[in-house]
This record gives structure tokens, sequence and C-alpha cells, in this order.
């Protein structure tokens, strides 16, 4: 572990024992989370778990927050994170800015963010890190993955409205516009020396404009959700001029189920995707289901799939369905208490994104199987 | 079957609207500020408070809410009354909270002593305290509380 990462650990620990946090109302706020984790591999390596097993698995976060009035709040968080031996952290440095915003309250029903805010996306795209909220490691790969094109931030603003909310049904409502960029991966074989190296390219979103609607029902727990976005993709490994696809106008629908109830909870959501140019389709859904066999233990299961429809295959000469991605998962949950978690967790998984094994054509090859195991260390303050 | 449905929605519904006027006898007590203008809050708008979802009181004044910590028995009841949850469904609504950036919990205190403290310095203060506590030697007023808490 290097010096920084070291000093950057110890101060999440240190705000985690002093709890200063929340024995006053201030005007400063310091926050923070950790997951720490270990993984392991029985097959192919995936998410950057090798087959021999890897504890350089974790996320954490450093929030500083400063409320100037009821109205105007500054907030910045930093971020580091490790994902064993994934490709992606070749990009990732070692402490990132992992979102910094202005937010201003015109009064308790709208507000506006500027900054690089996190995307208001769904049901767990805020959240995506935050380990003690998660029944798993990460969030829905199937929906959340950066591989589909999603990221954690967008580089712009974001306008919230709430509706009714003193009546049974309450509306929110974000509008959003900015840009956001995600990192896309390949293994390719080099043909005179036959050795596989891995590619790392950034490729982003411009233009964009999405929103996302939430309708809290009367039934306390149970929420609708609808969203949709659109903007102009380019570079990457996919949009650059010489990529597989080429730059597009990319757009979006996503509709979302969260019914989180006492003793179990049931999550669903299902993003259909348009690359308008190609005329290319991608599905992405999951379901997450959770019960508490006691008040500590919880029981969790997730399904997720990705779907490319209609995609160009050079090599057919024809349009295919593409199985990109398909993982089951079940998980174990102890709450030690609600901000110290464990969690244990299985996957098997049936996808393109094996990291030890180049994708030659998707359209013709079949996807690749593993397994894989975590267990993990959650905690915030 | 559809009656037993058609019920079901009619009780669900129901609840949001029905107060009651005199409610049985709590097991805490709502305490605020001296300047706080209001004699009586329901259950919808103290659970509102407390998440934050109303900031202002009546007259515009902010609303400053504080808990008393996690462990406290007198919590666990305030929560489970209120909100109908466990203390740690509500902390967890909290981590969202932050860690979305919207906001921040209202601030614990270790003690009833240092809660009631609080809410005599602080103007638009509320907050709960066991029902046997004593409040005399603090200036700080109590509320009535319309709806079903217990």
């Amino acid at each position: 572990m290097k010096k920084l990462e070291i000093i950057f650990l110890f101060a999440v620990i240190l705000g985690m024992s002093s709890q200063f946090h929340c024995l006053a109302q201030t005007q400063f706020n310091v926050h923070g989370y950790l997951s720490q984790a270990y993984a392991r591999s029985n097959g192919h390596q995936i998410f950057g778990v090798p087959k021999r097993g890897t504890s350089d698995y974790r996320s954490l976060a450093l929030q500083f927050r400063f409320d100037a009035n009821l109205k105007s709040t500054i907030i910045i968080q930093l971020s580091h994170k490790r994902m064993g031996e994934s490709p992606v952290m070749k990009v990732e440095d070692d402490i990132e800015l992992d979102w910094a915003f202005c937010n201003y309250k015109f009064n308790e029903s709208h507000s506006i963010k500027i900054g690089k805010i996190q995307l208001p996306l769904g049901i767990y795209n805020e959240i995506r890190d935050v380990g003690v909220l998660l029944p798993f490691y990460r969030v829905p790969y199937a929906q959340y993955g950066e591989g589909n094109y999603m990221s954690e931030t967008i580089d712009g603003f974001s306008y919230t409205y709430l509706l009714n909310k003193l009546s049974p049904w309450s509306l929110k409502f974000d509008l959003y516009a900015g840009q956001w960029t995600w990192t896309e991966w390949a293994l390719i074989t080099n043909p005179y020396t036959n050795e596989n190296m891995q590619v790392v390219e950034t490729a982003k979103i411009d233009d964009a404009l999405g929103v996302q609607f939430w309708c809290d029902s009367p039934l306390e727990g149970l929420r609708l959700g609808f969203g949709g976005y659109r903007g102009d993709v380019s570079g990457g490994l996919t949009f650059s001029e010489n990529g597989w696809v080429g730059a597009e106008e990319l757009a979006a629908l996503s509709f979302s189920l969260d019914a989180t109830f006492e003793k179990y909870f049931l999550r669903s959501e299902y993003t259909r995707i348009l690359l308008r140019k190609n005329d290319a389709q991608a599905y992405l859904y999951y379901t997450q289901a959770g019960f508490h066999l006691t008040d500590k233990l919880s029981v969790n299961g997730q399904h997720g799939v990705f779907r490319i429809k209609d995609a160009p295959s050079k090599t057919l000469n024809r349009k295919v369905d593409v199985p990109f991605f398909k993982d089951y998962a079940i998980s174990l949950k102890y709450d030690v208490v609600s901000s110290f978690v464990l969690k244990l967790e299985m996957h098997w998984n049936e996808s393109f994104f094996m990291e030890d094994e180049p994708v030659l054509d998707t359209t013709i090859q079949n996807p690749g199987k593993t397994q894989y195991a975590i267990f993990s260390v959650s905690t915030s303050f | 079957m559809s009656k037993f449905i058609i019920l079901v929605l009619f009780f669900t519904f129901s609840q949001e609207n029905y107060i009651v006027q005199t409610p049985a006898k709590s097991s805490f007590q709502i305490v605020v500020n001296k300047s706080v203008k209001v004699t009586t809050i329901s259950q919808k708008k103290l659970s509102k408070i407390y998440l934050k979802k109303i900031i202002t009181w009546d007259d515009g004044r902010p609303i400053l809410p504080v808990e008393l910590n996690e462990e406290a028995e007198v919590r666990k009841k305030f929560t489970k009354s209120i909100f109908n949850k466990r203390v740690a469904a509500i902390k967890a609504y909290w981590q969202k909270q932050i860690f979305t950036g919207r906001d921040v919990p209202p601030p614990e205190k270790l003690s009833e002593d240092a809660l009631l403290q609080y809410v005599e310095n602080h103007a638009g203060a509320i907050g709960y305290l066991s029902a046997s506590t004593s409040i005399k030697k603090y200036k700080v007023k109590v509320l009535s509380l319309q709806g079903p808490a217990k």
C-alpha cells in the first residue's frame, strides 16, 4: 500500500472512531465509508478477481460537507478504490475526486446541484460504493456496470423537484444535463508474439440530457421509478472513429421497482439502450430479493442479464443477438450494527467479461463461465 | 378475494389521513424550544421533521430536530411509534441521505439532560425524551402529540 493510501485509510478509520460528526449540528461535517474484501474465482479472472484470490479489493471515501446556511451546501467526496487485478485499475488514481458540487435549496420542493454530481439514475447509482447499504459487495453489474455506458457522476447540473410531500403519494423528479465518461477495456492477442495484452480506453458521452422520476406509493416502502437519457457517445474502444461501432447517438429508458419492507425487499430494474445509427439495442435487467432471517442476518439473491439485440456482425455479415452478461448470486449479510456489516457472497457468471480470455468476436463466440466468491467487511460513519 | 383486496387497500390508504385527537398514553414526550409557537403536532408531521422533509416551522424559522443516541430505549420506542420502523432502518435512510450528498441526520445527544440543554439553547429545536423525565429545570415546552403514538 502506498503512503497516500495509508494516510487516507487512517483518516477514514480516525473518523469512524471519533464519531464527532453526529454529536453536534455543525456547519461542517465529515463522513466516510470503507469496504474491504477478499475475493477469489474458481475459473476465469473476472472484475479483478483472480483464481489465486486477492485482498487488494476495497472501496473507501471521505466526504467533507459545509452547510453555509439552510439553503446552500458545498460537498466534496474523495475516494480510493481497488479492484484486484482488473484492467480498469490501470487508469484509476490512488485517490480520486469522487464528486464535488454546490447544492442550493430554493425551498422544500426545489433544489439544484452544480458541479461533478452523482448521476441520479435508478435505485443504486448514487450509492454504488456504500457497502453498508448494499446486499452484495457491488451494485448489480447488469445495470450499473461501467461497460454498460454508465458512470457514477455527471459533470453538469441537476434540478430536483419534490411534489405532494404531504399527501399519501409523493413524486420526485430529477432533471440532469452534462457529460460523463467510463472506462472500456479489452484483452487482445498480439498476432506476432501471441501474447495477450490489456487495452484500456476512456469513452465519453456529451450533451447528455436525462430525467428520473420516482413515485412513492402510500404503501410505505414501495416506490416506482422511470427514467431516461440521451447523449452523443464517442471515444474508447467501441465509439472511437476506428472503434467497433464508431461515434453514436445513445438513448436509454429505464423502469425501476423498489419494495423495501421491514422483513424483506424486492428490487428490479430494466433498461433498454438504443444505439440509433447502428440500430442496435441492449437490454439490461436485474432482480434482487432479500429476507431478514433475524434482525441482523439476511439472505439475498440476485439475477442480472445484459443482452445486445441486433448487433452488427462483420463475420456473419448480418445482425445477431449477443448474450453479453448473465449472473446469478446469493449472499448472507450480517449487520453487527447498522454501520458495520459483514457479507459473504457467491456468484455464477457467464459473460464476455473474463479478463484472462481474449474475446475475438462476441457475435460468433460463446461467453466464458466462472464462479467467484467475495467476503467483505463494510463500515461507515 | 376481491373484497379482501378492497379492504386491504382501504385500510392502507386510510392510514395516512386519520388523526386521533386523544392519543393513548405515550412512552415519550416531545419538547421544543420556548420560541416555537405550536402547541400540538401530528405524528405524520413529526416523522417528516425527523426525516428533514419539513425544515421550517409555520412562521418560517428553521426546525432543529435532535435525537438521542442509537442505544437509548426511548429512541427505539420513538422510532417504532413515529416511523413504525427499527432504528437501523432509519439509520440506513440517513446513510443514503449522507452519501448522496442530500442531507445529514439530526445531531445525537448522549443523555436526556444534554438533549434538553440543546433544545433550551437553540431556537426552533425539537426533541423527545422519556415520558417520566422531569423537565422543570429547563426552559422548554411540551408539545401534545396527535396520532397513534404509544
